[in-house]
């Protein structure tokens, strides 16, 4: 058996594939999942009846006499919400995105996509709870419970605020990770497509339960962030991921926390000068990139406070200004654990950007700065990935083999096992392969 | 280029594009796509169901490739629309609807993907979980040769599996293939030959599979 052409196997491929959605489209087509999804999405939400307190009439009243605003809402009921008995009022809210003028909102309904573009939007909770949307990103609001709501967040970030109740029972899902919430004031942000979560509790207390850190309490002044490992090999969730970065830091200082409002005020103008750290601290990375006196920051700032300036460009979509940060703090403290976790992020920004060849040398950096540091087993796992995609079939077996001996069972161990599986049929590899 | 041996009967892509809307709220909308932005824009009640009724056909065509066609499909194929609605203003071109909209769904498809693979211990740790097997058209030794394939599709990475299903089970060119899974069109091209190269690997290791492919002649050549 020999290795087949590309074109007949294309050929093949083609020809298994149309058969495979032949036999796809005959079961989609006994199914009546189009016409379920259709009237879900579609469906008119049930109205949920409102508390009968003073304050709460008078938001109901306001968004009754709801204008148009410019959100971009959708009524959805992925996950139907949940029942609420007749006799129990569940809350209620209302979205709006002039928070200066909180009368042009319009009623909320469970179920409800919020999705917010360019300006943030206010979720104003009929038990004194608020959150806001920051721009670019996705929530859901998945159920209204009298105890509290379920917020689901898809993408970007929230600052939430929940008003502490003997009864107060929320949820905030972000991605993977769950937090729970009695009450208390905190940012939470979900990038699906870094994977990373981070939050930040300015009051209060949370648990908060997701891949890698199974449950863990988040208190006042605590900043958690999690990456998970870019891995595409199943990771049991009852155990830690070993790739995964968990980062548990206290708030720098008091001042700071202070700084920040206790929680949104519809008519406090907006801070004369932004601190980029609490910005980033909150999850607002894109402003914080911007706030940023980069070229003051690059020869001043202290080598977390440059990790965290690169971390807020890589996390707003600026990998040229990530770039930037981490080789600034690189060029300043080599020796730093930081330096070694830039080498790591620039190994990372390097694939994302094409460049494999460029992230392995990277990888490589990470791993031989600090062989028995935290980031070393991520960076060898990356390093294979790296060496494959830039066609470099020797250093990825070889970096394959040097994974398996140090992390025989970590979490790129399958892809290490795999590689050599295959590279173990390809003749001109086994030449060199050691046993 | 098809194979004689096996027979194909895949659907026009829009079967009912011509098809007038199901549903009062679908009903009456008459234009383009850009058209459509625009009244899905305007906040025009009709819109969102023209929306579905006229694209969600083939979108949920794209899911069932990259995911296979199981019970979780009608979620996803719901959170890809309540996805495209949420973020509608966020369209540049008008005219890029259809295009824009199979990017939605693969970029849900991989985090579906992405989700199922963190889950996917709990599948081994408590069988009782597990889905019952769906009943439909499919003869036995097909069906149980289409799980195999989406068990191989599991071993592969993303980056291989998009453009792998997109390309040889939906039928896309590569240059669409690329513009759905957002990779330029050369790193589209080396992670399709990857997923080739893989998929072969793994098929021969699949006695089912193998057996099954080998029933092409052009299969059997190589396995």
């Amino acid at each position: 058996m020999g290795q087949p052409e590309p074109q007949d196997l294309e050929a093949a491929l083609e020809s298994f594939g149309a058969e495979v959605a032949a036999l796809q489209d005959a079961e989609l087509a006994n199914r009546r999942s189009l016409a379920d999804v259709r009237a879900r999405l579609l469906s008119t939400p049930k109205p949920i009846r409102r508390r009968s307190r003073g304050p709460y009439l008078a938001m109901a009243a306001a968004c009754l006499l709801a204008a148009a605003g410019t959100y971009a809402a959708w009524p959805a009921t992925s996950g139907a919400p949940e029942e609420v008995p007749e006799t129990v009022p569940a809350l209620t809210y209302a979205i709006s995105s002039d928070t200066a003028h909180p009368e042009a909102s319009i009623p909320g309904s469970p179920g409800r996509w919020v999705a917010s573009e360019s300006t943030p939007q206010t979720l104003s909770f009929s038990d004194g709870s608020e959150t806001q949307v920051a721009p670019r990103s996705n929530v859901r609001i998945a159920a209204l419970r009298p105890e509290g709501a379920h917020l689901d967040l898809q993408r970007g970030a929230l600052r939430v605020h929940v008003e502490h109740r003997e009864d107060t029972a929320w949820e905030v899902q972000a991605g993977p990770f769950s937090v729970a919430v009695v009450g208390t004031t905190f940012d939470v942000a979900w990038d699906p497509d870094e994977e990373r979560f981070d939050l930040h509790l300015e009051e209060g207390e949370v648990r908060v339960t997701g891949p890698g850190i199974e449950q863990r309490s988040v208190r006042t002044g605590q900043t958690l962030t999690v990456e998970l490992p870019e891995t595409d090999r199943p990771t049991p969730a009852d155990t830690p991921a070993l790739d995964t970065v968990v980062q548990v830091s206290e708030a720098p200082t008091s001042t700071e926390s202070q700084a920040r409002p206790r929680r949104p005020r519809r008519d406090s103008p907006a801070p004369a000068a932004p601190d980029w750290r609490a910005l980033a601290r909150q999850a607002r990375h894109g402003e914080a990139v911007a706030a940023a006196d980069w070229d003051q920051e690059l020869n001043r700032a202290s080598s977390g406070d440059l990790l965290l300036l690169g971390d807020a460009a890589r996390l707003s979509g600026s990998p040229a200004q990530a770039r930037r940060a981490y080789l600034g703090l690189r060029d300043r403290f080599p020796q730093s654990t930081e330096a070694v976790r830039s080498a790591f992020l620039l190994g990372r920004l390097a694939m994302r950007g094409g460049n494999a060849a460029s992230a392995a040398a990277w990888f490589e950096r990470a791993v031989n700065e600090d062989p028995n540091g935290r980031y070393a087993m991520m960076a060898a796992g990356r390093r294979i990935e790296a060496y494959r995609q830039a066609g470099n079939e020797i250093a990825a077996a070889r970096a394959a083999q040097s994974y398996l001996r140090r992390y025989p069972q970590g979490p790129h161990a399958a892809t290490a096992r795999e590689l050599l599986a295959d590279v173990g049929e390809n003749d001109t590899m086994r030449e060199w392969t050691p046993d | 280029m098809t194979d004689p041996a096996i027979p194909i009967t895949r659907l026009p892509e829009n079967p009912r594009s011509n098809v007038r809307p199901l549903g009062r709220r679908g009903e009456g909308f008459v234009g383009d796509d850009a058209a459509l932005v625009a009244a899905l824009r305007r906040g025009d009640p009709g819109a969102p169901a023209a929306l579905y009724d006229r694209h969600a056909p083939y979108l949920q065509r794209v899911l069932a490739r990259v995911l296979g066609v199981d019970d979780e499909l009608p979620e996803v194929l719901h959170e890809t629309f309540a996805q495209v609605l949420g973020s509608i203003d966020g369209l540049g071109d008008p005219n890029r609807l259809k295009p824009w909209m199979v990017r939605v769904a693969v970029f849900t498809a991989r985090g579906t993907i992405r989700r199922r693979q963190r889950r996917r211990w709990l599948r081994y740790g408590a069988p009782e979980q597990l889905p019952e097997p769906t009943v439909g058209p499919t003869p036995p030794e097909a069906r149980m040769a289409v799980e195999r394939l989406y068990g191989v599709l599991d071993r592969l990475s993303t980056k291989e599996r998009l453009p792998f299903t997109l390309r040889y089970l939906e039928g896309m060119q590569l240059t669409e293939v690329a513009d759905a899974c957002g990779f330029s069109l050369s790193s589209a091209k080396r992670y399709l030959r990857r997923g080739e190269t893989r998929f072969v690997t793994l098929a021969k290791r699949d006695p089912i599979l193998r057996d099954y492919l080998a029933r092409s002649p052009r299969f059997s050549e190589m396995l």
